[in-house]
């Protein structure tokens, strides 16, 4: 291309290989892209306008509906801010239910996202894998929580249902069949020569990059930060229970695949620990007293931290609720990462991160 | 079951779907009922198209927010008739938890003819089939193939 | 690429795994979350889950000789709150879950039951009667209250019962200063 011409691309917001409406407009010269610029907004629901007119029970069930991929987290962590604001104590039994539905929500959502990925390569055999493996985890959430997607485990002051004795042995009988088969996944993730020439070194975010940019979740761990909630700030049973935080140090996309598919084991034996330590119990506590006050909190979602806050005035219709969800942090990072890329390597890049827009635009 | 198959295997109606703002349940649901072998839709003939003018089944999720309006009106007029339009989940049926938000539009069935509904928030794939197989039946019928 | 290769092999001798429905039976847990149903014989008309319904999914109208609880299928998005908030437990989640519907029936996709009030064996103004379930917990310590008789009251004709009961008092028309306790 010796007379350097430069195209504008768009792309969406109704693409086939858009799952939710985005409008991309790529600046490209032959196959590169200079420019990448980003109309959002076709996602905007006015939640936090919608929460302030809900009561609080009410929106237990609204937040859970931010983004049905990490649905878990929205209501946990509204949940949590909940109790904080109203000074609540949930029983023992609820903080290990909490985990157990967080964490399968955690390894549905990254077999997800991996799925895709193998989508976007093209390698539909593995994507077809990825997601009938994954059906094993929809199938647990089905039978135990009743809903594949929305579980509605949580609601404020503890745990929707209760995770009975057969519901335990559903569960760990079913963990015993996902084990080997992402054991199989994570190697043929990493180690299959398709997947690997096409995301080693693709989509690279330096560490000096992420610290500047703030990334959390899997892309700063695939970064090599180690970040996680869970550990910082051990919430719900997480301060008892044993884990690694996986972090990677390729800073690719190959390498955020790994932290995702590594940290599906560390959710297994967790949600194994859960049941092995969970005491008997109530899994409700009672009401606590509404006041004007204020309160955070923060949890580590799927996708990366979740933040909360809440202002009540003394009725049960918060003043205000705020949200900040990980994909705000982590689109940023796309400059960076799609800096000089492909055209081909855009859809690619852009699953990387796990980007979630009903989440960011909500 | 062998009528039920004959009357199954009659035509091929392809899948297009539009998301309206939806919160991702539906949509990956769709995505799991059309593209894993578990449910596989193409049972039925049909098959996810990626233009709109391919289509003869048109599958909506989400809400309808005020800046999808107008792109699921365009691309609805993009299909050529006769169309069936499925509303999947309760937000294009009746705004579902968003109801009453600043930021939506009308329930679906007040901008465009829907035909077939599913309600479920989401709806499992199972569901989603029945509505698929449903929809079909309604597109042969306006096709005047066959009485449904 | 062996490692895929040897899955590809497995898949394939596993045989297809493709869920035959609707053309055969289905994989579909007891727990599911299906239709809202009420129970009509629990239901009080307190309004408990229009309170805690997020997407305003169930009307409850009164009128003086009963009420009227509809749930909307078509709004309902099946988080159960509203199981779990109703103090008599009389709206449950079933399995039903095949959903899909004609657009000319959209409007038909409801649960609605009619509850008929009855006149209080005390005053004669209709009332709600009281599940015979909540008045056996009520009155669970109280073996000398008939049930059956108490259900078929008013709350303030009841109240009365109460304080004569408890104080001893000869008439139910005996100043009603015990209400607070009863």
């Amino acid at each position: 291309m010796s007379g350097t011409k430069t195209f504008s691309m768009p792309l969406g917001p109704v693409h086939v290989a858009l799952e939710e409406p985005v409008y991309f407009n790529l600046t490209v010269e032959g196959e590169i892209v200079r420019k990448t610029h980003l109309t959002s907004g076709h996602v905007h629901r006015g939640m936090e306008a919608l929460a302030m007119r809900r009561n609080i029970f009410q929106n237990a069930t609204l937040v859970e509906r931010v983004c049905s991929l990490c649905s878990n987290s929205h209501s946990f962590t509204y949940a949590m801010v909940v109790e904080n604001a109203l000074c609540m104590h949930i029983p023992e039994r609820a903080r290990y239910l909490r985990v157990i539905a967080e964490e399968t929500k955690r390894i549905a959502s990254h077999l997800f996202n991996t799925a895709i990925q193998a989508h976007i390569i093209g390698f539909h055999s593995l994507f077809m894998h990825v997601m009938e493996v994954r059906e094993l985890m929809q199938d647990m959430k089905e039978t135990v929580y009743g809903n594949r997607m929305n579980i509605a485990a949580n609601c404020v002051g503890g745990a929707k249902q209760d995770i009975n004795l057969k519901k335990q042995e559903y569960i760990l009988k079913q963990l015993e069949l996902i084990e080997p088969q992402i054991r199989e996944i994570q190697d043929i993730y990493a180690n299959d020569p398709m997947v690997h020439t096409r995301t080693y070194g693709l989509g690279l975010l330096p560490v000096d990059d992420a610290i500047a940019l703030g990334v959390v979740g899997p892309v700063a761990r695939g970064s090599g930060i180690t970040d996680d909630c869970r550990k910082d700030s051990p919430y719900a049973a997480y301060g008892d229970l044993d884990f690694n935080v996986i972090t990677e140090t390729g800073c690719c996309a190959w390498s955020r695949v790994q932290v995702r598919l590594r940290e599906c084991y560390e959710s297994l034996s967790l949600i194994r620990q859960c049941i092995d330590r969970m005491p008997e119990g109530d899994i409700r506590a009672p009401l606590g007293k509404l006041t004007v006050n204020s309160a955070v909190a923060r949890t580590e979602a799927p996708r990366g931290e979740v933040f909360y806050f809440i202002r009540t005035n003394g009725t049960d219709v918060p003043e205000r609720l705020k949200w900040r969800v990980p994909s705000y942090m982590n689109w940023e990072a796309l400059s960076v990462m799609m800096k000089d890329c492909n055209v081909a390597d855009v859809a690619l890049i852009t699953n990387s991160i796990d980007p979630c827009v009903s989440c960011t635009e909500r | 079951m062998s009528n039920l198959l004959n009357k199954l295997s009659v035509r091929s109606p392809w899948l297009f779907r539009i998301n309206a703002g939806s919160c991702n349940g539906c949509d990956v649901e769709l995505a799991t009922t059309a593209l894993i072998p578990r449910f596989d839709v193409e049972r039925f003939g049909c098959r996810y198209c990626g233009s709109p003018r391919h289509a003869d089944v048109v599958l909506i999720t989400g809400p309808v927010t005020l800046k999808m309006r107008d792109k699921v009106l365009k691309l609805w007029d993009e299909i050529p008739n006769p169309k069936v339009t499925v509303a999947v989940g309760i937000c294009p049926i009746s705004g579902g938890v968003f109801r009453d938000s600043y930021s939506l539009a009308e329930p679906l069935d007040h901008l465009i003819p829907v035909d077939v509904n599913v309600p479920g928030c989401p709806p499992r794939p199972q569901a989603i089939l029945e509505g698929v197989v449903l929809a079909k039946k309604i597109w042969m019928r306006k096709l005047g193939i066959e009485e449904g | 690429m062996a490692g895929f290769l040897k899955v590809l092999l497995r898949n394939v001798l596993q045989g297809p795994s493709t869920d035959p429905y609707p053309l055969g039976p289905t994989f579909s847990p007891d727990s599911i979350r299906g239709k809202v149903v009420v129970d009509p014989t629990m239901c009080i008309g307190c309004g408990m889950c229009v309170h805690v319904c997020t997407a305003g999914a169930i009307n409850i109208q009164h009128n003086e000789n009963g009420h009227v609880i509809t749930i909307y299928r078509n709004s309902c998005c099946l988080c159960a709150n509203c199981h779990l908030y109703c103090p008599t437990g009389a709206i449950t989640l079933t399995d039903d879950w095949h959903s899909a519907h004609e657009q000319a029936v959209k409007y038909q996709q409801i649960e609605q039951q009619h509850i008929d009030y009855e006149p209080c064996l005390g005053c004669g103004t209709p009332v709600r009667v009281m599940p015979l379930a909540l008045v056996s917990k009520l009155y669970a310590g109280k073996p000398d209250v008939d049930p059956e008789h108490v259900r078929h009251l008013c709350p303030r004709c009841r109240q009365m019962e109460d304080a004569v009961r408890t104080y001893n008092l000869q008439h139910p028309e005996a100043p009603a200063s015990g209400n607070d306790e009863a």
